[in-house]
């Protein structure tokens, strides 16, 4: 296809039909790029079951065209009836860049897409821009667990990068935007599917969300027992926050997987990381990296924890946190 | 049946920090020679899930693929003292420095030349790269449908049923035969090597190609140009609450976090 122009993004909605939070995320990235492609159009892929309602939204957050796909084969993700949905909608838009959310749908969702048009991806990009001379997009990347930072350009449009979540604040909505809603009939045949959706199971989330938690409160191996966790579980009641941990707390089994936060996590940006007896690792930074106001507690002065951190307590927090909670009791609610 | 487990060798990343540097101008990470090399810790749960299908369908073989240029054969032979029954290594140290599309280029004309497979079981990323790209390429290559990040594999009748973690939960899905599924970490803890496993596995000869073995190879045109690689500044202006002792200290910490409004 020649005369590739714009952006294209691929909203993801929940189960209710609302609007994940990556959708305003993707579109501030996209209008950037576009901005920067000297004034070419945002367009999005809205795919999904009932999700027609929802155009005017993705407009209101910076979208020109939005390509609803809307039938209930999407109810469900699959990659095999979401990458036909995705080039059905590539094929009217004939975007230079499309943008996928990093989440656990998008991460099969973009390498798929990216390969069934023979073209390059970049996964987890946590900054996409435009190359002013080639009008090309340059993504940068963690590689080695965080370590470093890679930026890669591509050699055919389109180009397909896969956006770290929270990498980019959405805009405001703005309700008074306008933009054009077009219907696509993607046409997909389920019943040549060689894949099938069984079933979801809710896993219910005892307090807070942590990704929406203003204070998430992360234990490592350093914490030793499944008992400190508790403390760990009272000091997020205590303050309103979520309780994470580390791959290494999880595999001893001080917590259980669904916490862990990190590469082969979750991610997480609060306004305060509190980490305590966590090392640091880049693979478990690559999780809360985006934290705003991140605050160490650990013996060890060396620990690369305290390279990330605002505040720091060197110490053995079997002193240290006690004392902390009991401070924070006198000191009542904030 | 036949499973194929796709296994990369890379620098063992719990190795000190220190020992990780970049050349900046080839645009490559330089690796001390003292760091170790390791299976990619996902692909020992990818090895794991295929042997987990293994135990319960009888007469299942388990093959392990490789690409590589300095292959330890301690190290790709860890899959076989698992349990594994046979070993392919590809060594061609251009194809293994390709992106994620020339890659899986070449694994997948390697996968032709094993001959038929049920099932290709790959790790979720590799520790290396980080990428989650590769797996999804072969099974593009391949023609056969792809799912990935399982938390939980099993054969339900003559598909391959498996749990992922998505946003708000967990979805089972499932995938006639043959199919790509590509493993995480949640999946438990893979078992060890059994002393038996490791003699068998010295005793396995694995089979080796080059790239001039691969005659299916149809590409290794890279799609992706690296611009640069650099390691990220970090700016350590951490103030340090100190105390009279640690107590003291945590006391101190809350107060300063409360003076800041954080708290
Ligand atoms: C491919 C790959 C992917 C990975 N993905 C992830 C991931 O997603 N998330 C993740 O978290 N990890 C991940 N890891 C693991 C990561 O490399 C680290 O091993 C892990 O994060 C370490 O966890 P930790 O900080 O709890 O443990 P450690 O590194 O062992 O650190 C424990 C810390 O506690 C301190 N400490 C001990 N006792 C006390 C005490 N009494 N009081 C105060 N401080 C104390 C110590 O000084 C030390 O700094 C991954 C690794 C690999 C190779
Ligand atoms: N050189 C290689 N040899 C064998 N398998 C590989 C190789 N590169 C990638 N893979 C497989 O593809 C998965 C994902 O790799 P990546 O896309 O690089 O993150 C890995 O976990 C491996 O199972």
């Amino acid at each position: 296809m020649a005369g590739e122009s714009g952006v294209l993004i691929i909203c993801e909605t929940d189960p209710s039909g609302e609007l994940r939070s990556i959708t305003g995320e993707l579109l501030a990235a996209a209008r950037t790029l576009a901005d920067s492609m000297s004034g070419e159009s945002v367009s999005a892929a809205l795919i999904g079951r009932g999700v027609a309602a929802k155009a005017q939204e993705v407009i209101a957050l910076g979208a020109d065209t939005v390509y609803v796909v809307d039938d209930p084969i999407f109810e469900h993700y699959l990659s095999e009836t979401f990458v036909p949905a995705a080039i059905a909608v590539r094929e009217q838009a004939n975007p230079k860049v499309i943008l996928i959310g990093h989440t656990p749908n998008g991460r099969e969702l973009g390498p798929s897409l990216g390969f069934r048009l023979d073209t390059g991806v970049s996964t987890d990009t946590t900054e996409v821009n435009i190359d002013p001379s080639s009008g090309g997009l340059v993504a940068a990347r963690s590689l080695a667990g965080g370590l470093f930072r890679q930026v890669t350009a591509f050699n055919r449009l389109p180009h397909v990068a896969t956006v770290h979540m929270k990498a980019y604040d959405a805009a405001e909505p703005d309700a008074a935007r306008t933009g054009q809603v077009v219907n696509v009939d993607a046409s997909v045949d389920a019943s040549q599917a060689q894949t099938r959706f069984v079933s979801h199971t809710e896993v219910a989330v005892e307090g807070i969300r942590m990704e929406d938690a203003r204070i998430v409160i992360t234990g490592g191996r350093g914490l030793g027992s499944s008992e400190a966790f508790d403390d760990l579980t009272k000091l997020a009641d205590m303050t309103g926050g979520a309780v994470g941990a580390t791959r290494a707390a999880a595999d001893s089994e001080y917590c259980g997987q669904d916490i862990m936060i990190g590469i082969t996590g979750r991610v997480v940006s609060p306004e305060v990381y509190l980490a305590i007896a966590l090392s640091g690792a880049s693979q478990h930074m690559a999780g809360c990296s985006g934290s705003k106001n991140i605050v160490a507690i650990n013996r060890d002065p060396e620990a690369n924890i305290f390279k990330e951190s605002r505040f720091g307590v060197v110490g053995d927090y079997q002193q240290v946190l006690p004392a902390f909670i009991e401070e924070l009791e006198n000191l009542g609610t904030a | 049946m036949h499973i194929i487990v796709t296994v990369k060798q890379v620098p063992d990343p719990e190795a000190p920090q220190s020992s990780f540097t970049v050349d900046r101008a080839a645009k490559k990470v330089v690796v001390a020679s003292s760091v170790p090399s390791t299976v990619s810790d996902m692909d020992v749960y990818a090895t794991e899930a295929a042997l987990l299908v293994k135990d319960v369908v009888p007469d299942t073989t388990v093959s392990v693929l490789s690409l590589g240029d300095s292959h330890v054969m301690d190290v790709v032979k860890r899959p076989l003292a698992m349990g594994a029954d046979a070993l392919y290594l590809v060594q061609d140290a251009e194809l293994a420095g390709g992106d994620a599309m020339a890659i899986a280029h070449a694994l997948a004309a390697a996968i032709r030349k094993i001959g038929p497979f049920d099932l290709i079981m790959a790790g979720r990323q590799s520790a290396d790269l980080d990428q989650g790209i590769v797996a999804t390429g072969v099974a593009m290559l391949l023609g056969v449908p792809v799912m990935t990040n399982a938390v939980r594999v099993a054969m339900n009748g003559d598909a391959i049923q498996i749990d992922r973690i998505v946003d708000d939960g967990i979805d089972t899905i499932e995938a006639k035969l043959p199919a790509v599924v590509t493993v995480s970490n949640e999946l438990g803890q893979p078992r060890y090597a059994t002393m038996r496993g490791i003699m068998a596995a010295r005793r396995v000869d694995p089979t080796v190609w080059s790239r001039a073995d691969l005659e299916t190879l149809e590409s290794s045109e890279a799609l992706t140009t690296p611009v640069d690689l650099f390691e990220p500044e970090k700016s350590s202006n951490v103030e340090i609450i100190e105390g009279e002792n640690a107590a003291d200290a945590g006391r101190l910490l809350a107060q300063r976090l409360r003076t800041e409004r954080l708290i």
